[in-house]
C-alpha cells in the first residue's frame, strides 16, 4: 500500500495495530491522521478483539469421506508378514505337535478339526472354555453331537487355504492373500472374553498367525451396498473400532475389498498401534 | 494429489471446514451437507489439486457451496430458524464463549467469513483474499471492521459480564 485513503485507511489501521508499518509507512499514516482527526480516534478506541481456538466443533463423518486404498495394495501388504507370521507359527507349531505325533497317531477327523478350527462366541455350548491342543480329541469328541457353523455369523467362515488356491494364485504371478477367520459382529467380544480360544486358532495358515490384520465377509443385501458403501461400514463398524480404538480416529486402517464368488471380502491392514492391541487382547 | 494425500486432508481439514460453514450458516445438516459436498469435489479434481493447496482450495469450495445454499434457502423463503432464535434470545448467553458466539453472529456475512479465516485457520490475508476473491486490502478492511464490530458489542453494558 503507497498511499492512504478513505477506502482503506481501515486497512491501514489494522496494519498498525499489528505492527505490520515500516517507518515510512508510519509516517504516511501520521501525515493522513493529522490531516483526518477522526480516525486518531477510531485508532485510540481499537482494541482488537481475537476469536479463542475452537476445538469442540467436530465433523463426525471423516470415515465417510475418506477413499479406501486402491486394489492391489492389501495384496502386497499380504506378500511379507503373512510370509513371516506363517513361517514362525509354523515352526512354533511343530514343536507343539512334534511330540504328540511321536507318540500317537491322529485321527483323520482331529486332523481336521485342528485345520479348521472354532472361534465360539459366547453363550455358545462351549463359550467360556479354553481350546488347548492337548485336550483337543476330547473336545471332538464332545463336538460331534453339535453342528458345525452352528454359531451366527460362522457359517460362511473362511477355510484354511487349499493348495490348489495357492499355487493358482502363485501361477498368476503373486500370492494368495492371507487366510484370516472372517470376523464376525460380535466376534471381538468373544475373542476378548475368551482369549483361550482364540490361542488354540494359532493355527498355521490361520487369523492367528497372521495378526496384523483382518478381513471381514460382508453380505450383500441389496444393490446400495456397493464396494465403497461396504467399506465405509466395516471401517464405522464397532468391530474395527474394539479392534483400534485409539487409533481409528487419527490413523485409519487401509482396507481394500476383492470380490469373491461369496461376495465381496474386506481385508482391513491395522496399523502398528492395532497390532499391539491385538497383541494386547492375545495376553502375548 | 494421491489418494493418500487426499485422506490426509479428510483426517487435517475436515474439521475445520465444517467449523466455518457451521459457524457461518449455523445449521448443522447444511454444514454436513456442504463439507461432504466439498471433499467430493476435492476428490473429483485431486490429481490437478496440489497437496499445498488442498486446503485453501477446500475452503474455497465449501464458501461457495456455502453461498449457493444461503441463496437456495432464501429463493425458497426457507425461514433461518438459527437466525430467528437468534434475535429472541439475545441476551441469553451465559459465558464468555456464548458471548463472542453472539457477537460472531452479529456481524455482516464477509466480516464473520474473514475473520473466521484469519483467526481460527491462520491464513494470511492474501489467501484470505485467494479464497475469498478479495484484494488484499479489502480483506484488512473487512477484519478491522469486524474486530472493532465485535469489540463494539462485547463492550455493550447489556452484553458486559
Amino acid at each position: 500500500m503507497t498511499t492512504i485513503n478513505k477506502n482503506n485507511i481501515e486497512a491501514w489501521l489494522l496494519d498498525y495495530s499489528e505492527g505490520q508499518l515500516n517507518e515510512q509507512e508510519l509516517a504516511l499514516l501520521e501525515a493522513f491522521l493529522a490531516e483526518n482527526p477522526e480516525y486518531r480516534q477510531w485508532l485510540s478506541d481499537f482494541e482488537p478483539v481475537y476469536l479463542p481456538e475452537e476445538e469442540s466443533i467436530v465433523f463426525k463423518k471423516k470415515e465417510t469421506l475418506l477413499k479406501p486404498a486402491a486394489s492391489g495394495r492389501i495384496l502386497r501388504f499380504s506378500f511379507v508378514f503373512p510370509r513371516l507370521m506363517a513361517a514362525a507359527a509354523l515352526l512354533a507349531a511343530i514343536a507343539l505337535l512334534w511330540p504328540r505325533f511321536q507318540n500317537q497317531k491322529i485321527n483323520p477327523e482331529m486332523r481336521a478339526s485342528l485345520a479348521s478350527p472354532e472361534i465360539r462366541l459366547p453363550g455358545t455350548p462351549h463359550a467360556g472354555k479354553e481350546h488347548t491342543l492337548r485336550g483337543q480329541e476330547e473336545k471332538n469328541k464332545k463336538n460331534e453331537s453339535i453342528p458345525r457353523h452352528e454359531t451366527p455369523g460362522l457359517a460362511n467362515r473362511t477355510t484354511l487355504p487349499e493348495t490348489k488356491e495357492n499355487e493358482q494364485e502363485k501361477e498368476k504371478g503373486r500370492e494368495a492373500p492371507f487366510h484370516a477367520e472372517p470376523l464376525q459382529k460380535g466376534m471381538i467380544a468373544s475373542i476378548a472374553q475368551n482369549p483361550g480360544y482364540y490361542r488354540y486358532s494359532e493355527i498355521p495358515g490361520w487369523y492367528g498367525s497372521t495378526p496384523v490384520a483382518m478381513k471381514h465377509t460382508l453380505p450383500v443385501q441389496n444393490e446400495e451396498r456397493t464396494p465403497a458403501n461396504l467399506m465405509e461400514s466395516l471401517l464405522r463398524s464397532e468391530m474395527a473400532r474394539a479392534f483400534i480404538p485409539e487409533t481409528l480416529e487419527e490413523d485409519l486402517p487401509q482396507a481394500d475389498i476383492q470380490n469373491n464368488d461369496g461376495g465381496p471380502v474386506v481385508y482391513l491392514k491395522l496399523p502398528p498401534a492395532g497390532k499391539k492391541i491385538i497383541d494386547k487382547f492375545l495376553n502375548r | 494429489m494421491t489418494r493418500e494425500e487426499y485422506n490426509s486432508c479428510v483426517r487435517q481439514y475436515a474439521d475445520n471446514v465444517y467449523r466455518f460453514v457451521l459457524k457461518n450458516i449455523r445449521h448443522e445438516a447444511d454444514a454436513e451437507d456442504i463439507v461432504q459436498n466439498s471433499f467430493e469435489i476435492l476428490w473429483k479434481k485431486h490429481e490437478e489439486v496440489n497437496f499445498e493447496k488442498a486446503k485453501s482450495y477446500l475452503f474455497m469450495v465449501a464458501r461457495n457451496n456455502m453461498i449457493d445454499q444461503i441463496r437456495k434457502r432464501k429463493r425458497a423463503g426457507i425461514a433461518d430458524d438459527e437466525s430467528k432464535a437468534d434475535r429472541m434470545v439475545t441476551n441469553e448467553y451465559t459465558g464468555a464463549s456464548e458471548a463472542l458466539d453472539y457477537a460472531l453472529r452479529q456481524l455482516p456475512a464477509k466480516q464473520r467469513e474473514v475473520i473466521l479465516l484469519r483467526d481460527y485457520e491462520g491464513y494470511s490475508y492474501r489467501e484470505i483474499g485467494e479464497i475469498t476473491g478479495l484484494s488484499e486490502s479489502q480483506v484488512k478492511v473487512y477484519i478491522f471492521r469486524a474486530r472493532r464490530a465485535l469489540q463494539k458489542i462485547l463492550v455493550k453494558p447489556e452484553n458486559v459480564l
